[in-house]
């Protein structure tokens, strides 16, 4: 793997008049490596133990772009807003580049010397008092170097904590079938889908990537649709997708799973050996006559689609309810009819709740602590007294990203390598290895976890390559070496689906709280941990993309809050987004309260990830004096309910800061809320399929407009490339990857907090969220907003200089350098898709512009993630989506030096290129046979605010809901 | 020192003016606010306030430049603030001036001579402030030529169809009108000056600008002719100028600022401001410089009752758009119309209401519309429910337009409102230093249309202040002149 190609080597200014550079260029150019032309290298990444397969795009030896691997079977080339956001991490300025002792900046080659003296006193007393606490990784490598160091130490303990991860998936299928087994779900032979309480197509779900792109697939109205049901907690991307949705709270859903037992066993055969059917608990609120109808008709249709039906449970859902659908799919032959899959589970670690408070607790006897990345010390739940048993510990050795809390106050800390930098392998769910291979040498000579156990094994001078080719038998030939990172996978290393045989399950034993009696009042309420779907648990605090980036149902940036449903919120006389005080078991914190629509009654939700006080200076920087962003839920999680706790109140805690949110919250004035009920119908098109096979154009009558008429024939005729772009609305999950996505590929500065509250984001791309109905059953759609580029732009009407124009193939062209800033465009625009750079956002935020050069080196790093392809704007331009205009003229001229027409599909905007479920097309709308074109001519596709004659090139295609007429 | 002076009979503003007969009177009644060694001392204190307000306004332009327009309030979706009000208020202002010095003067309204010339110059005052904002509103304000057609080796020219163009060429040629009429009408009145200066330096400065008037019946009758095309030329101004700055908002797609009523409801809504800025001007003055025998009770009555027609003229544009938002069925019109009066912004609504439909209604009891100080007061009311109005239009039609996710909430900085504060402080500086070496009144007119000229042979011969009870008012509103007795 190469180094970076060409280096600039700054001389000192020793003397001479002017500052020399040296230019050092490679003495032999290697193959294939042309300057300037980018190149894209399959790795992978992981988070808490599940694998993202990954093509990056590296630019003279730097990695600028990161995308899903499209040629892996798991992902297809989607990738989530994790993904996306990852390079930036790489070139993080507050990421650890030296090791330290006690502290102190050491180098590494001291650490190296300390290790290997250390480790070898330790493997001579057979690894007593050595503990190694990992994060749970799917790593072979990590598993196999784990097992060779219990051999070489047996009385060395390696304790796997993950804090967002639980075990109760494994536990549940061992209670099904006596072993651990993976399920995976194949959608394209579903026609029901029950989700209970599962983001089964979320960022934080096996498979997630697989399971969005195969669902959307199956909610094309114009084939047959799936159904969609929903038992949730609060508002998910399954939810937003669902036919029917019902909110309960979490702790609620065994009593559900019982009664669909109880309910579906009376209907259909079992084989006695798996079993009798749980009885119908006696939960009043399964009496409600809306859940009573909900229910019944969610069986109904189970029933009738025997063999195409998925169940799948959350995975903070006790282990009796994965048991229980396990024995749900199996009654309803899904699993014989090949719609839910099983692959035994071997080699995953457990994650050890257990081990870790055992550790705490025996906090004396520890000599060596190695914990291999994570941040312990921040995630431990707050009865775990972990900080103490790391000041207790008599050599603590962290190895991380950041000098994080854990570094703080452990005794050595070691900097880690990016996964961009690493050499090492992950496996995805289904089995399918993947080699992660570096894009470019370790900017601060991190190591990975597999080195460091190498070292801690023995080994002087780990090499990550050579420790993951010796681990898979597969890679011992060069050929299939290269045969693997070329394709982003090892074929043939994905597992084999079994046959899992289902066993008895034993009849539910329910508490008070599960059957929800009892009273449900302030003091009472539940509260949900979750791993926020920006910052994750904590790991991305210091990701200025992710913290900034909208959450896809508050549109908060910069802050976590307590989402509270309604009833809460009214109980409580809350305005939306003022601060609230939220305590569970005698400990509060401090965070804004907002309102979700459609939230379970008494159910509260907290993100995990936020508070920290040493993430870096965009997280939080005790050091530099700034501030934690949001508040730290880790303070209010125990080991006893990590997940789903009982017993929170609330209180009101005054006005607070104003929020930086990218769209209003929900409670606005009511004249506000009722004038967006009575447009959002026209902006986001709804129907029912049986509306939509009897009368396909109702979509288009939904908005009375007479014929558009134009004062003069359109000077261009569009007869070369006519761009579009089509956005099916029946698809978008709002996981908003696309956001982020456009923000690496067009060099999109960050704001931060404060000038997003006041409304000034740079992100071109938004994800509209609307809520319709009433707010304790409220419906939600997502909207993907990019420029529309309307070929009757009312933006370049206005525009005194002509600094946005038109292009002979469609697009609104942005001239930055011609631009003065007098916003008119933005304002005569109605979909309020430009951005204006009201600061010099770049050089606040990077440091560096071609005026004002730094030697700061860590600034220096810092602008290496810009896309040498698009222009960075300075200070009163305008900006706004372009298309990806970079790849299409790339493609163009490739194409023109080919001699070749542009294929359909060959040119990929950023955005599309990373939306997990498909749901943004784009093409050549001249090209007959383009997925684009066809998409327009539908029906159901129509333009958003198009009675303005303003002609958009972007057509949205209306969501098509699939359903249950008996619940309509 | 000017206190002491106050107080002794030789005031020089306030004292009977020196003459033999009317016109010597006149002349000395203006000519000696000018010639005073001293200006008053509420000139100097206003002087004062105008001239820190003055380096305030250009400190924050300063750090507007300096930063980026960031330090104020604009935000997405409401990218035009408070410069872009202060923009379209200032423009508004001057069209007072133009309509009192042109169209007046084609109607025959002889009344006008009393007040037109520093009407004028708060026109061509209000002007330069306004001219100022399109320059430094925009993100790069070191490149505003960019909208002048200037010949470049690149062959780029602006874009015309762009009606922040057309306020290039609207704005430019009323400046250059406006000072041309405002110029050639002091002409004569500069040649008094320098008749009458006792010091070198005056009697070159005026002289030089005076162009070297002999009041010859010739120059004269050029004069008169020329006035007249000037005046022909201005009149359309009138309405053209506060027309196509109503075309920036009313090409515009947003519902609010979409609408044909803008043209005729800008100049409504200009008259209306431009006159109230007139009456809070002309009180002060009047009373601080001793004009009360020119600007008599019966100009402001006037005046107030040119506000009451605009303001009611303004007050039915309020409720027409209401209507046809209604009428027009358009859910994007309706509710915005409705979302004006009871959002967010209701308060700024409801200002604009009181300050601007229900204030004027005071003027019909003519014991409000004759009291000086009524006048002054209900003047700065109107001018504050102006400026409000073109907030209102501005940053609540933007704030919420089609789409409910770009919705947001405007809030000015410290910034912005020192920039705002900042602009009175230049029109006064200006306006005061008008005050003091400028002819205030157009004595050459004030003459013309002297009772004494004409049947009745009031005036001056009485020595009054030019106060008077009702009895006189109907004699003057026939014979239309511009003193009374």
């Amino acid at each position: 793997m190469e180094l970076m190609g060409a280096s600039l080597a700054l001389a000192g200014v020793t003397g001479c008049r002017w500052q020399e550079d040296h230019l050092l260029p490679e003495s032999r150019r290697a193959e294939g490596l042309v300057p300037g032309v980018p190149r894209k290298f399959a790795t992978a990444m992981e988070i808490a133990g599940q694998a993202s397969p990954l093509h990056v795009t590296s630019y003279d030896g730097r990695p600028t772009k990161v995308q899903g691997n499209s040629a892996h079977p798991e992902c297809l080339g989607g990738a989530f807003p994790y993904q996306q956001g990852s390079v930036l991490g790489l070139y993080d300025p507050d990421r650890s580049d030296t090791a330290r002792q006690g502290g102190k900046p050491v180098s590494l080659a001291a650490f190296s010397a300390f290790a290997k003296e250390h480790f070898a006193a330790a493997r001579a007393k057979g690894g007593a008092g050595l503990y190694v606490l990992s994060e749970k990784s799917s790593s072979p490598t990590l598993g196999a170097l784990r097992r060779q160091l219990l051999a070489t130490m047996p009385q060395a303990k390696w304790i796997t904590y993950e804090p967002t991860a639980t075990d109760n998936v494994r536990a549940g299928s061992v209670l099904a079938f006596g072993a651990p087994y993976r399920t995976h779900l194949r959608f394209e032979a579903a026609r029901v889908i029950l989700s209970l309480d599962a983001d089964f197509i979320g960022p934080n779900f096996p498979e997630g990537l697989l399971n969005a792109r195969a669902f959307a697939k199956t909610r094309v109205p114009e084939k047959e649709m799936s159904r969609l049901y929903v038992i949730e907690n609060t508002y998910s991307h399954a939810g937003a997708l669902a036919d029917h949705r019902l909110a309960l709270r979490s702790e609620l859903i065994k009593a559900v799973a019982a009664y669909l037992d109880a309910e579906i066993s009376k209907h259909v055969q079992i084989l006695p050996q798996f079993g009798a059917a749980q009885t119908p608990p006696n939960a009043p609120f399964l009496a409600d006559a809306g859940v009573q109808k909900f229910l019944n008709a969610v069986v109904k249709d189970l029933l009738a689609n025997i063999g195409h039906s998925i169940i799948v449970a959350g995975p903070t859902q006790p282990p009796e309810v994965h048991a229980l659908v396990h024995r749900l799919n199996a009654a309803l032959a899904n699993t014989a009819q090949s719609t839910v899959f099983y692959t035994k589970d071997e080699d995953a670690e457990v994650v050890d709740v257990q081990g870790l408070k055992a550790l705490v607790s025996n906090a004396a006897a520890i000599e060596t602590l190695l914990i291999l990345g994570g941040n312990p010390a921040y995630t431990t739940p707050s009865d775990v007294a972990f900080a103490d048993a790391l000041s207790k510990a008599k050599t603590s050795i962290h190895l991380s990203l950041y000098n994080d809390e854990t570094s703080q106050l452990a005794s050595w800390h070691v900097p880690q390598a990016h996964y961009l930098e690493s050499w090492g392998d992950v496996r995805s769910h289904t089995g399918l290895v993947t080699v992660v291979q570096p894009l470019i040498a370790p900017l601060y000579n991190g190591l990975t976890a597999i080195e460091l156990v190498a070292m801690a094994l023995g080994d002087e001078k780990p090499d990550g390559k050579a420790l993951v080719r010796k681990t898979h038998e597969l890679l011992a030939s060069d050929r299939t070496f290269r045969r693997a990172l070329n394709d982003g996978f090892i074929s043939g290393s994905q597992a084999r689906f079994e046959l899992a045989t289902l066993k008895a399950s034993a009849p539910l034993q329910f508490n008070e709280r599960e059957l929800g009696q009892g009273r449900l009042g302030n003091g009472s309420y539940q509260l949900s941990f979750i791993a926020d779907p920006k910052v994750h648990d904590g790991r991305y605090s210091n990701n200025g993309w992710l913290q900034e980036l909208p959450s896809s149902f508050t549109k908060v940036g910069w802050d976590n809050a307590v989402l509270m449903p309604i009833g809460i919120a009214q109980e409580l006389n809350h305005t939306d987004g003022y601060l609230v005080t939220l305590t569970l078991g005698g400990k509060s914190i401090t965070l804004p309260g907002v309102i979700v629509p459609g939230q379970a009654e008494g159910s509260l939700v907290v993100a995990l990830g936020y508070g920290r006080t040493h993430a870096g200076k965009v997280g939080g920087s005790a050091a530099d004096d700034i501030a934690p962003v949001g508040a730290n839920a880790y303070l209010l999680r125990t080991s006893e309910a990590p997940f789903i706790a009982a017993g929170a109140s609330i209180a009101s805690a005054g006005e607070g800061p104003r929020l930086a949110i990218s769209q209003d919250l929900w409670g606005i004035d009511k004249l506000g809320r009722d004038g967006i009920q009575e447009r959002v119908g026209e902006l986001v098109r709804e129907g029912g399929i049986e509306e939509y096979r009897k009368n396909p154009h109702f979509v288009q009558e939904k908005v009375e407009t007479k014929p558009l008429l134009s004062l003069w024939v359109p000077p261009v005729s569009y007869e070369g490339h006519k761009w579009g772009m089509s956005i099916d609305l029946n698809k978008c999950i709002g996981c908003s990857a696309c956001v982020t996505a456009c923000q690496a590929e067009n060099n999109i500065p960050v704001v931060g907090r404060k000038p997003m509250s006041m409304g000034r984001e740079m992100l071109w791309l938004r994800v509209d969220r609307y809520y319709s109905g009433e707010p304790e059953t409220a419906g939600l759609v997502f909207q993907p907003v990019p420029c529309q580029q309307c070929e009757n732009a009312p933006c370049e009407q206005v525009c005194p200089v002509g600094a946005t124009m038109h292009s002979r193939e469609g697009l609104n062209d942005m001239v930055y350098n011609r631009c003065i800033g007098t916003r008119y465009c933005s304002n005569n625009c109605p979909y309020k898709v430009r951005r204006f750079n009201y600061f010099n956002y770049n050089l606040d935020v990077i440091g560096i512009t071609p005026f004002t050069p730094t030697d700061d080196p860590k600034m220096k790093v810092k602008s290496m993630q810009f896309n040498p392809e698009v222009t960075v704007r300075s200070r009163g331009v305008m900006e706004k989506c372009t298309f990806c205009v970079q790849r299409i003229q790339n493609t163009k001229i490739r194409a023109k030096n080919e001699k070749r027409p542009i294929a359909d599909g060959e040119i990929k905007t950023a955005c599309q290129q990373t939306c997990p479920t498909e749901a943004i097309v784009f093409g050549d709308l001249n090209d007959q046979k383009s997925e684009v074109a066809r998409l327009h001519k539908l029906p159901r596709s129509y333009a958003l605010l198009g009675e303005l004659n303003n002609h958009p090139r972007v057509q949205y295609l209306a969501r098509i809901q699939n359903p249950n007429p008996e619940l309509v | 020192m000017a206190l002491l002076s106050n107080i002794t009979n030789e005031n020089p503003f306030t004292g009977a003016p020196i003459g033999d007969n009317p016109f010597a009177k006149i002349t000395d009644n203006v000519a000696r606010v000018a010639e005073a060694s001293r200006p008053p001392r509420a000139w100097y204190i206003a002087f004062g306030i105008a001239l820190s307000l003055m380096t305030a306004f250009f400190g924050s332009l300063g750090l507007a430049a300096w930063y980026g327009i960031g330090v104020w309030g604009n935000m997405m979706p409401v990218a035009w603030g408070f410069p872009i009000v202060n923009f379209v208020f200032w423009i508004g202002i001057g069209h007072a001036g133009t309509l009192i010095s042109a169209i007046l003067f084609l109607l025959r309204q002889n009344w006008r001579t009393a007040i037109n010339r520093f009407a004028e110059a708060m026109t061509i005052f209000a002007v330069v402030c306004a001219g100022i904002f399109p320059g430094v509103h925009i993100g790069r304000p070191w490149m505003p030529y960019y909208m002048f057609p200037i010949p470049n080796q690149m062959n780029m020219w602006p874009q015309f169809r762009s009606p922040l163009e057309w306020d290039i060429f609207a704005v430019g040629t009323y400046a250059t009108t406006s000072i041309l009429f405002w110029y050639m009408g002091m002409i004569p009145d500069f040649a008094t000056f320098r008749d009458r200066s006792k010091t070198t330096i005056r009697r070159l400065m005026y002289g030089l600008v005076a162009m070297g008037w002999r009041g010859s019946s010739r120059q004269w009758h050029r004069y008169e002719r020329a006035y007249l095309i000037l005046a022909a030329l201005a009149t359309p101004l009138v309405l053209s100028v506060h027309s196509v700055v109503s075309f920036d908002f009313a090409t515009a797609q947003i519902p609010g600022w979409h609408t044909t009523i803008f043209p005729p409801y800008f100049v409504a809504g200009a008259i209306f401001g431009g006159f109230a800025m007139v009456v809070t001007l002309a009180v002060p003055a009047r009373q601080f410089f001793g004009l009360k025998r020119i600007i008599t009770i019966d100009h402001l009555e006037l005046m107030n009752k040119v506000l009451i027609a605009t303001g009611l003229l303004v007050g039915y544009a309020y409720g027409m758009e209401f209507f046809i938002a209604w009428y027009s069925g358009s859910k994007y019109e309706g509710f915005t119309f409705v979302n004006r009066a009871f959002g967010p912004y209701a308060w700024a609504y409801w200002t604009m209401i009181t300050c601007n439909v229900l204030s004027p209604q005071l003027h019909w009891f003519r014991k409000i519309r004759r009291n000086p100080w009524a006048t002054l007061l209900i003047g700065m009311v109107i001018n504050v429910g102006m400026w409000f109005e073109r907030f209102v239009i501005i940053c609540t039609s933007l704030a919420r337009d089609f789409l409910p996710s770009s919705w947001g909430y405007f809030i000015p900085t410290p910034v912005d409102l020192m920039t705002l504060g900042g602009s009175f402080g230049l029109f006064f500086t200006l306006f005061l230093l008008f005050c003091r070496y400028l002819p205030m009144v157009a004595i050459s007119e004030v003459k013309a249309f002297h009772p004494s000229m004409l049947s009745h042979g009031h005036g001056y011969a009485h020595g009054d202040d030019g106060d008077h009870g009702p009895g006189h008012e109907h004699k003057q509103v026939e014979m239309a002149s511009a003193t009374s007795s």
